[in-house]
């Protein structure tokens, strides 16, 4: 009796000591420095650049849409202009969206239907000639085509021509047709762009503010990191893709005109400018509103760097807005402008790479 | 008296101390974590987020790197019906008209919600029998790969159609999963097809870490195999051999989910070629030559230069592998016990060594952290696609390497994985394992849901 009550007792305090030491399984973190929160600067960043400049999007998508209707309906060398105008309106808060090509845009190829190149003009004019099988062309129609016959470059080919100065009476009814119906897809997609990250609607801004397990990041570092990286691939292409095709050739064998992306409406230059102006916004964290951005991180640990990023942003803007005439005309007759700005987008990228995304990779 | 004590003490502890691991193999922390983390050697870049897949390996020499970013270029550009200034040629049969379209960001394309918009998704076909260099017999008027576009006014191959049947698993612990078995079927072809037609779901697999796998000696991969099972462990990996036309003699099949292209250069070219028309130097002539809605005419010009082939195959053989992130995390050292209990390396081999490029020092000699051992292995019935390709018979897939694809939500926004994107996550891809795999999908099926979430929380890790 004895034996058996202080073997128990015995036994009890060996799985008693045991069960506290052998499956203690606390994972405590590694240490307990307490991080700095950018929850301020990643709120404003999605919030109020990223949002907003979608919001632009999606109401000068709709705008563009009613300005091809009118036109369509009073066809004249005025309204002609207003379609061109509220086509160039849409076009800067998509390029200045092109600093942060992540997420719905991308999954959701939303990009490549609006913003496809070139231009399938084979298929384009098929579909025009085409009124056995599509007696109306309808937006529906417009949808179910290659990216290549769709989005703003289609249109901006319906409305300037190869040569940029398609008039008035060159617009046959049913070009007209095509044109309102690319106008209502583009219309369409900027729209869905927009409510995929409203936070009223699918909320993809949610993947910026909350971290973990249910979410794009496990933590805001990580967010930071992205942000920095679509800043990298527009400058990149900027850079290296749409002043260097035109400039030397795809090959770097020679100026090739046939490669500026926005030469009907020449509006390349502007299309670069707003390029660099969307790395401003998100790394100023400023859009419409003036909050904290990436700008501000960096500042708070390196200012000095922070000052010189944000000049290099300037000069870069400043360097492409300089360039004389059109883009299309430069690459020929102004290339040392050209190239001076093409240094400066350079500049931004590789500031970007080898001193702002490590600072960010290092907090 | 004092001995029983003893004793009981100690089984007591014994016991305890055993925990609730039921494992044969508890580890306390993954070897070689340095290693590991750096899954593709020096190739390796430390990017987790929407850029994880397309960037270029950070060791290219400065020539390489020139030559990969001309690559890079190509791979983005979009094809258009010809005549055109910038990239015509496309189709006139065709399924998307963009490398990166299939490829997205350099990853994986989901499975379409509508079967026949612009996708990553396409079937092949043949019929019985063998190609005079004993490859898929192609169908006549239609060749080995379905098309379900063309150029405007032309009309497509086919439409595709699909049902899906459900197939309920359990877990030991009663919780179940419904998998959606595909049955694909046509309509709307311009010919009919005949009807002993074989028809492959196939979907744009990611194309990081490729160069690496190209660069895998042969030998070592030939070794690996064990074709009549001779360990008698259920696992009978095989080479696929399969025809090199740059050689023209068989070489092992790496690339494609049934391992049928030899190389990078021959996948890409035929890639070119049947999704989306484009002609090159290594296949000249139009897929759809001779259909009476295709391409009637023999143009002397191939459509890409070897040039820009070159650039596209050396981009796709560049590209940085992702990080290993997380492997000193407890839930993940927890799934890798249970993934090696599993026996799942046995087809899914973990690491390999790169032999030589002398063209491309930067994927040489390089130890790598892969995944799979390259080799074919019968998948069961329910993932069967029924079509032979060279060596591999209609029950056999290649081991697909699992290096990234914890990252494919956050750069794709989608996890569809498998030939056809069928399972929906990373666990339906696990639970679809039949065949030579049964007995580790039981193993798994048999796991509780802690240890479960532990081998996914693995799984995503590397």
């Amino acid at each position: 009796m004895k034996n058996l009550k202080s073997l128990l007792k015995y036994a009890f305090l060996v799985v008693f000591a045991v069960g506290i030491i052998a499956c203690d399984n606390d994972d405590s973190d590694s240490d307990s420095t307490p991080t700095i929160s950018y929850l301020e600067h990643l709120t404003n960043m999605s919030e109020n650049v990223i949002v907003k400049t979608y919001e632009d999007l999606s109401g000068k998508g709709a705008a563009l849409f009613n300005e091809a209707k009118n036109f369509q309906n009073n066809k004249s060398a005025a309204t002609l202009d207003q379609v061109k105008q509220a086509w160039r309106s849409a076009r800067q808060p998509w390029e200045q969206s092109e600093g942060f090509l992540y997420g719905p845009v991308d999954t959701k190829g939303i990009d490549p239907a609006i913003d496809s190149w070139p231009v399938n003009v084979v298929d384009m004019d098929a579909l025009l000639a085409d009124t056995v099988n599509h007696p109306t062309i309808t937006e529906a129609v417009v949808d179910a085509q290659v990216d290549e016959a769709k989005g703003f470059h289609l249109i901006e080919y319906l409305l300037w021509g190869i040569d940029g100065n398609k008039q008035v009476a060159d617009f046959s009814d049913r070009e007209l047709e095509y044109l309102v119906a690319a106008c209502e897809n583009l219309k369409n997609k900027t729209n869905t762009l927009h409510i995929s990250w409203a936070t009223n609607e699918e909320n993809y801004v949610a993947n910026f503010t909350n971290f973990g397990v249910s979410y794009e990041y496990s933590a805001e570092k990580n967010a930071l990191e992205d942000i920095v990286t679509g800043m990298i691939a527009i400058a990149d292409e900027v850079g290296n893709g749409k002043i260097e095709a035109p400039l030397n050739g795809e090959d770097g064998s020679g100026v090739d005109p046939s490669q500026e992306e926005s030469r009907f409406s020449h509006n390349s230059k502007i299309d670069f400018s707003n390029n660099m102006k969307s790395i401003a916004n998100i790394y100023n964290g400023k859009y419409y509103n003036d909050g904290k951005g990436i700008s501000d991180v960096i500042a708070s640990e390196n200012a000095t760097l922070d000052a010189t990023f944000r000049q290099e942003i300037i000069d870069a803007i400043d360097a492409i807005d300089a360039i004389p005439g059109t883009f299309t005309d430069a690459i020929q007759n102004n290339r040392s402008v050209v190239e001076d700005a093409q240094e400066k987008v350079r500049t931004v990228q590789a500031t970007l790479e080898s001193e702002i995304k490590p600072l960010i990779s290092s907090l | 008296m004092k001995f029983p004590k003893l004793l009981l003490s100690v089984l007591i502890i014994a016991t305890l101390s055993n925990c609730d691991n039921d494992t044969d193999n508890p580890i306390p922390s993954i070897p070689d974590i340095e290693l590991r983390t750096m899954a593709g050697g020096n190739t390796t870049i430390f990017e987790s987020g929407f850029f994880s897949f397309d960037n270029p390996a950070p060791n290219l020499s400065a020539e390489n790197l020139e030559m990969h970013l001309d690559g890079d270029a190509q791979f983005e550009a979009a094809f258009v019906t010809a005549p055109a200034e910038i990239n015509p040629g496309l189709g006139v049969q065709f399924n998307n008209t963009s490398c990166i379209a299939c490829h997205p960001k350099d990853g994986r394309a989901g499975f379409p919600s509508d079967i026949n918009s612009f996708s990553g998704f396409f079937l092949r076909v043949s019929i019985p029998g063998e190609n005079e260099n004993g490859g898929p017999n192609p169908v006549p008027g239609f060749g080995g790969q379905l098309q379900n576009h063309a150029i405007y006014g032309k009309q497509p191959e086919v439409q595709f159609n699909v049902t899906y049947e459900n197939i309920p698993i359990s877990f030991k612990d009663g919780s179940e999963v419904i998998l959606k078995k595909p049955h694909y079927t046509l309509y709307d072809s311009y010919i009919p097809l005949p009807a002993n037609a074989m028809l492959s779901p196939r979907i744009g697999p990611p194309v990081y870490g490729l160069g690496l796998l190209e660069t895998i000696p042969a030998e070592d991969l030939l070794v690996l195999q064990d074709i009549d099972d001779i360990d008698n462990d259920e696992i009978s990996g095989k080479a696929n051999m399969v025809w090199d036309p740059i050689s023209e003699t068989k070489k092992i099949g790496r690339f494609g989910w049934k391992a049928g292209a030899p190389s990078i250069l021959v996948q890409s070219a035929g890639a070119y070629h049947g999704d989306m028309g484009i002609t090159s130097p290594l296949f000249p002539i139009e897929a759809d030559y001779g259909q009476t809605n295709g391409d009637n005419s023999l143009n002397n010009e191939p459509e890409i230069s070897q040039e820009i082939l070159d650039q596209v195959t050396l981009y796709c053989q560049t590209l940085a592998v992702p990080a290993a992130r997380s492997l000193d995390d407890e839930s993940v050292v927890r799934g890798y016990e249970l993934f090696l209990d599993a026996k799942c390396n046995s087809c899914h081999v973990e690491k390999h060594t790169t032999g030589t490029n002398s063209s491309i020092p930067a994927i040489s000699n390089q130890i790598i952290y892969p995944f799979t051992d390259m080799l074919l292995h019968d998948m069961g019935d329910n993932l069967a696609d029924n079509r032979p390709e060279f060596l591999a018979d209609g029950n056999e897939w290649q081991t697909r390497p699992l290096w990234g694809i914890g990252l494919t939500n956050k750069v794709n926004g989608h996890t569809d994985f498998l030939h056809d994107g069928r399972a929906k996550n990373i666990e339906e891809a696990i639970l679809w394992h039949g065949g030579e795999a049964k007995k580790s999908q039981e193993f798994y099926r048999n796991l509780s849901k802690k240890d479960r979430e532990d081998f996914i929380n693995f799984l995503k890790s590397i």
